[in-house]
């Protein structure tokens, strides 16, 4: 069967006829006109859950983007003139997975109003930026979608202002709000009693320590970019009380995972220069926002309770200790006062091992996470390339520098030890293939799950 | 830059301990701590951490509030076990839209509503991520500390 889809999609025109297939299903679903006027009229509109085939994708749709193999990503975008190098690059830089997702959501990209020249200008500066924001679109997590719409920037005092305002008056009003109406959805993402205590004080959510949970609130339409939404006031309907400005009302703000807040939404905004913008001038942008149904929060439980294990990001925490032996060790070589042999266990048991313990536990925590992470489907692949410049920046140095200095063998053999099992998981095929479909697959449960 | 000045640090400290809201703070670091932080920045580009942000950093290497999070020098375990990254991690993540040749600007804290604390020719600076609008400027560590609560904490009593 799979030869046979294969087959299939070799075949050009049919692989045509699929492209346009998706594309003109896409169109024929929701209205093109207004989209910008609509998403901010709708976020003034109060929150409801969105019924749940409102936006669903016809099932042919939904069953041609899961047959599509990574080539009709390319095809996809060219139909809507999205070609050339630069757009080629950043295709072949996803992994196999990624394109097969930005492949299924290329169709609801498309129906937004002005995403394709979005995209075109995007491509007329630097690769890594446009690199950088299909990447970010492949990896947006479930629950958020690509919207466009226009980026007004204000003064520099009126951010100002509704920023005060924000924090002053529109946050703990929002917690409150959230801790009155989404208690019990807020316990299952793993939130404690004293968090939910901190919010209905106004406060954001910590344990009985003070220590935060990972969350921010996020102004879906941004705060500096709103336009007359950042510059108009009204009473706000869900907290009565004297006029907020409508960028701060409890329908613009959403409760979000901070990774997500920071890696996607702030990504995707940042690569788009809306700091060059200036004040008055409008730009069309391209925006990852959360779904109807997820406007008021958006918490994946998983994350925020992430398992105690650092996540491989975290191999940062060795880099410094590493650095620091490593540069002791290589002065020591460079001004030729090197311990001679006989003495280096010495030596190194008085001036390096305390150090050398610390870095070696932190190493191998970060293989134990990346175990972890490789078997759970986790790991992604920009963690996968970070912690290879991290082993090649900060591990292997250290293990040359130690070996150099006559340090003893077992501790230069643990940290071989460490390097070969971190490099098993990095090598290139290792990139897609082992991470990349097992973390579409936890993807797809989850989504199995909801239906 | 002149020396830290050792009463602000201990009003800052109070500051935090006696506001409405409950914060957290991480035990101190030392000499190796910032030997360590400090190698990482110069490795990076960064200048070294200010004088008066070490001084608070020797009595709470990392501080989370409900008003701004103090970074520290490595990461600090978030509850339910996430981790906040720190300050070399959120200033690269800063800086990478940067122009290449721009001196690259410490970030040394984060407020809510995306707002971070940077620290740049000799001054504290609030400022927007998105729009890099800066919105006020400290002399000191201190100083930020114990506006932002006084300022905080009054709009709590008023809206309570």
């Amino acid at each position: 069967m799979a030869e046979r889809t294969k087959d299939a999609f070799n075949n050009s025109a049919r692989r045509r006829l699929a492209v346009a297939a998706a594309l003109a299903v896409g169109v024929a679903t929701t209205p093109t006109e207004g989209m910008q006027t609509e998403y901010q009229a709708s976020l003034l509109a109060p929150k409801a859950a969105t019924p749940a085939n409102l936006h669903q994708r016809p099932e042919t749709l939904q069953t041609l983007a899961a047959m599509q193999p990574p080539v009709i990503l390319r095809e996809i975008w060219a139909e809507k003139g999205l070609s050339g190098e630069k757009f080629d690059a950043a295709f072949a830089a996803l992994g196999d997975g990624q394109q097969q997702k930005l492949a299924q959501r290329s169709a609801a990209m498309f129906e937004q109003q002005g995403f394709a020249d979005v995209m075109l200008k995007l491509a007329e500066g630097k690769q890594a930026k446009l690199s950088t924001v299909i990447e970010r679109m492949a990896e947006m997590p479930a629950g958020m979608q690509i919207i466009t719409t226009d980026y007004t920037r204000i003064a520099k005092e009126q951010n100002d202002a509704v920023w005060l305002e924000f924090q002053e008056r529109a946050e703990p009003a929002f917690y409150r709000h959230l801790a009155a109406t989404q208690e019990k959805e807020l316990r299952a993402a793993g939130l404690c009693d004293y968090a939910l205590d901190c919010m209905r004080r106004g406060l954001g959510p910590t344990n009985k320590e003070g220590i935060s949970y990972n969350v921010d609130i996020d102004h879906l339409v941004e705060r500096g970019g709103g336009g007359a939404m950042s510059t108009e006031k009204a009473v706000d309907p869900v907290h009565g009380g004297a006029p907020m400005y409508l960028v701060n009302h409890v329908s613009n703000l959403c409760l979000i995972m901070r990774d997500v807040h920071t890696q996607t939404k702030n990504v995707i905004n940042n690569q788009q220069g809306l700091g060059d913008i200036a004040v008055g001038e409008t730009k069309r942008i391209c925006m990852a926002v959360p779904t109807d149904e997820n406007r008021l929060m958006m918490l994946q439980k998983e994350e925020l309770r992430a398992g105690m294990q650092p996540p491989p990001e975290t191999s940062y925490f060795a880099l410094g200790p590493s650095l620091l032996i490593t540069r002791d060790l290589e002065r020591l070589m460079r001004d030729n006062i090197a311990p001679p042999e006989e003495h280096a266990r010495v030596f190194f048991e008085v001036q390096i091992e305390p150090t050398f313990n610390h870095t070696l536990k932190l190493w191998q925590a970060l293989v134990a996470s990346l175990d972890h992470g490789i078997e759970n489907g986790t790991v992604k692949p920009a963690d996968i390339k970070r912690t290879r410049d991290n082993c090649d920046g900060y591990l292997k140095p250290l293990e040359k520098a130690m070996a150099d200095a006559n340090m003893p063998k077992e501790a230069v053999d643990s940290l071989r030890d460490i390097s070969n099992r971190i490099y098993a998981h990095l090598t290139p095929a290792g990139d897609n293939k082992s991470a990349a479909p097992k973390a579409q697959n936890k993807q797809e449960k989850r989504n199995d799950a909801r239906a | 830059m002149p020396a830290p000045d050792t009463a602000k640090t201990d009003a800052a400290l109070s500051a935090i301990q006696n506001a409405d809201a409950k914060s957290y703070m991480r035990p101190g670091a030392n000499d190796l701590v910032f030997r360590v932080c400090n190698s990482l920045l110069d490795e990076h580009g960064y200048p070294q951490l200010p004088e008066d942000f070490e001084a608070l950093l020797r009595h709470a290497c990392g501080i989370m509030g409900p008003y701004f999070t103090i970074l520290s020098t490595g990461g600090m375990e978030m509850a339910g076990g996430a981790l906040q990254p720190g300050i070399l991690e959120v200033s690269e993540s800063f800086n990478q839209w940067a122009d290449d040749d721009a001196p690259k600007t410490l970030v040394l804290g984060k407020m809510s509503g995306g707002v971070v604390i940077t620290h740049q020719n000799g001054q504290y600076h609030i400022v927007d991520e998105t729009s890099r609008d800066v919105f006020r400027s400290y002399d000191s560590i201190a100083d930020f500390i114990i506006d932002t609560i006084a300022r905080l904490d009054k709009a709590r009593r008023q809206n309570a």
